[in-house]
């Protein structure tokens, strides 16, 4: 186990070093050799450590999606969740010595985000309670750009059509949750993060987990009720 | 159980956290109470339409700007890092370059002090070497108008003669100084230096016969010399205050028989001029020095010429009879010191 590593190691720095490689091969050549690793991460955050950018190319590659997403249930916006992401990605480039390996990389690349998403609310909602709100402007503009995944070949238009407005009815009502119930319902009932990756990110005790999301579930379930009706 | 406990811990019994008893507790609850149900079910719905939202694709070019803004930045951080290298590569270098440049600080300092000390003496060399040789030049040139060579060369044979300690009947105070500005075109021909020789002069005679052929006219004194007219400066002047002939009484002073004492309120500018003055009379081995206040200028100049000089020099400074020695009748060139002291006050 602990040979294969070490070639598996000296093989990714050997193709990382040769230059000629495109990020995406490297990518497969990698993914090939992921079941090996606890934390499929670690050899790729090992060599950003050593001054090889090209490395960091696979993680941002691999962990764009999940980072987009959390973003984008946070603020309920896709430009802001993708300047979000990518200010993320550059905080984590320039803050990966730091990171010790503690938790799983991907985890401490989530809180990242997190943390940057929060900031940004944060931000956007002092400047929307400052800045006057237009009524030209179609509040629900920007989310026609989203790609949603088609959930089948085989669903209605109109089914499909129906599932996108009851999408963004939920999204509007996490929108209008509390911060801190936000974020814990991004991360555990949309992300499905355990417990315990959700305390390492947010910083927070288990117990303050547990007892937030169980208020955060309350709110939004009032909250859903008023927009979709009875819950049954 | 009550129904507001139960709905506490409706959101653990759907995470699974509950025990087993609690479990079936809260089951058996719920299904005997409908708010509670409600309850429930609603929650669960609510778990499953936000764990049913869709995933959202992120904007394609997402990847291709973030990796795009890494590149910038770290071509920016190589191109930085060039002339901010890391702390400890920085710091060693620095204090590497500091010994180095404290240490050739010094080299340099070193290396260039004694050229600075040697600069300073240049100084006078060439001023008075130049015009020296034109005077010598010019001298010679007299001479050939004059007299014939092996004259001087007799002067100069003889002239230690007078510069014996033991000699005392060739130096005049005030008096004779008339006598000799008289007696300057007498003394050309050499008989009257030679005249008045004392026999008794013995061994002074020839020992100072041998240096005086062995030190010619026109070389430069060497350093000891300097330095000995230095040494000897203050104690002449003590002796010109006691004695008034301060030379003839010390053994030593044999070379400097002749001094004359002026003052002036600008010392420099009076020795200016007593150098031209100098020039003028074909002086010789002109040394000029200061000391505090006062400017001494020695030189190796014609017996026939010293009353010329003192009387010229009487026209730049006030001429301090009191503290002037002059020997006359002597038919060598004679080393004479003019001392040009600061008077306090303008007349």
């Amino acid at each position: 186990m602990k040979d294969t590593l070490i070639t598996g190691n000296f093989l990714i720095q050997f193709f990382m070093r040769e230059g000629t490689k495109s990020a995406d091969r490297l990518s497969h050549a990698e993914e090939r050799r992921t079941g090996y690793f606890v934390d499929e991460d670690s050899q790729y955050v090992a060599l950003c450590n050593g001054g090889e950018p090209r490395a960091f190319e696979v993680l941002v590659r691999r962990h764009q999606k999940k980072m987009f997403n959390i973003a984008y249930r946070m603020t309920g916006n896709y430009d802001d969740a993708a300047d979000i992401v990518q200010e993320a990605f550059l905080s984590a480039y320039k803050a990966i010595k730091t990171f010790r390996g503690e938790a799983k990389f991907s985890t401490w690349l989530y809180g990242i985000v997190v943390n940057h998403a929060r900031n940004r609310m944060r931000h956007t909602n002092s400047k929307a309670y400052h800045e006057p709100v237009s009524l030209d402007v179609d509040p629900y503009a920007g989310n026609d750009r989203k790609p949603i995944d088609p959930a089948s070949d085989d669903t209605p238009v109109t089914d499909i059509l129906i599932q996108k407005e009851i999408q963004e009815k939920v999204q509007k009502c996490i929108n209008d949750l509390e911060k801190d119930h936000r974020e814990i319902l991004v991360l555990r009932d949309i992300q499905g993060f355990s417990y315990e990756e959700i305390s390492i990110m947010l910083g927070l005790p288990d117990g303050t987990v547990k007892s937030r999301l169980s208020r955060a579930r309350g709110a939004i379930r009032e909250s859903l009720k008023k927009v979709l009706g009875n819950l049954r | 159980m009550r129904c507001s406990e139960i709905e506490d811990k409706l959101t653990t019994y759907l995470e699974n956290f509950l025990q087993k008893e609690e479990r079936a507790m809260i089951k058996k609850h719920c299904a005997e109470c409908d708010n509670c149900r409600h309850s429930l079910e609603s929650l669960q719905k609510t778990k499953d339409i936000l764990k049913g939202l869709d995933e959202i694709e992120p904007p394609p070019w997402l990847a291709e700007t973030i990796m795009a803004r890494i590149y910038a930045k770290e071509e920016k951080k190589s191109w930085f890092q060039r002339f901010f290298l890391p702390l400890r590569v920085k710091v060693p270098i620095q204090a590497l370059a500091m010994i180095f440049v404290a240490v050739l600080s010094v080299y340099i300092y070193k290396s260039t002090a004694p050229d600075m000390e040697r600069l300073d003496r240049p100084q006078h060399l060439p001023q008075v070497s130049e015009p020296g040789k034109t005077v010598e030049k010019t001298q010679t040139s007299q001479e050939k108008d004059i007299g014939p060579e092996p004259k001087y060369k007799e002067k100069k044979a003889s002239a230690p003669v007078e510069k014996g300690p033991e000699g005392p009947a060739q130096e005049i105070g005030e008096s004779p100084v008339p006598g000799r500005q008289d007696g300057v075109p007498a003394i050309e021909p050499g008989n009257a230096g030679m005249a008045p020789v004392p026999s008794e002069e013995g061994m002074a005679f020839d020992h100072t016969q041998k240096k005086g052929s062995a030190i010619p006219a026109a070389m430069p004194p060497s350093p000891a010399k300097v330095e000995r007219y230095k040494v000897r400066e203050p104690e002449v002047r003590e002796e010109v205050k006691s004695s008034g002939y301060p030379m003839a009484a010390t053994g030593v002073s044999q070379e400097v028989p002749g001094r004359i004492t002026a003052a002036s309120t600008d010392p420099e500018d009076a020795a200016r001029k007593a150098r031209r003055i100098m020039m003028s009379l074909s002086a010789e081995e002109i040394r000029e020095r200061t000391e505090n206040t006062s400017v001494i200028i020695s030189c190796s100049i014609d017996p026939q010429f010293i009353p010329e000089l003192k009387n010229k020099i009487a026209e730049v400074a006030l001429v301090d009879e009191s503290r002037t020695r002059i020997v006359t009748g002597l038919d060598t060139p004679q080393v004479i010191e003019i001392v040009i002291v600061k008077r306090p006050d303008s007349p």
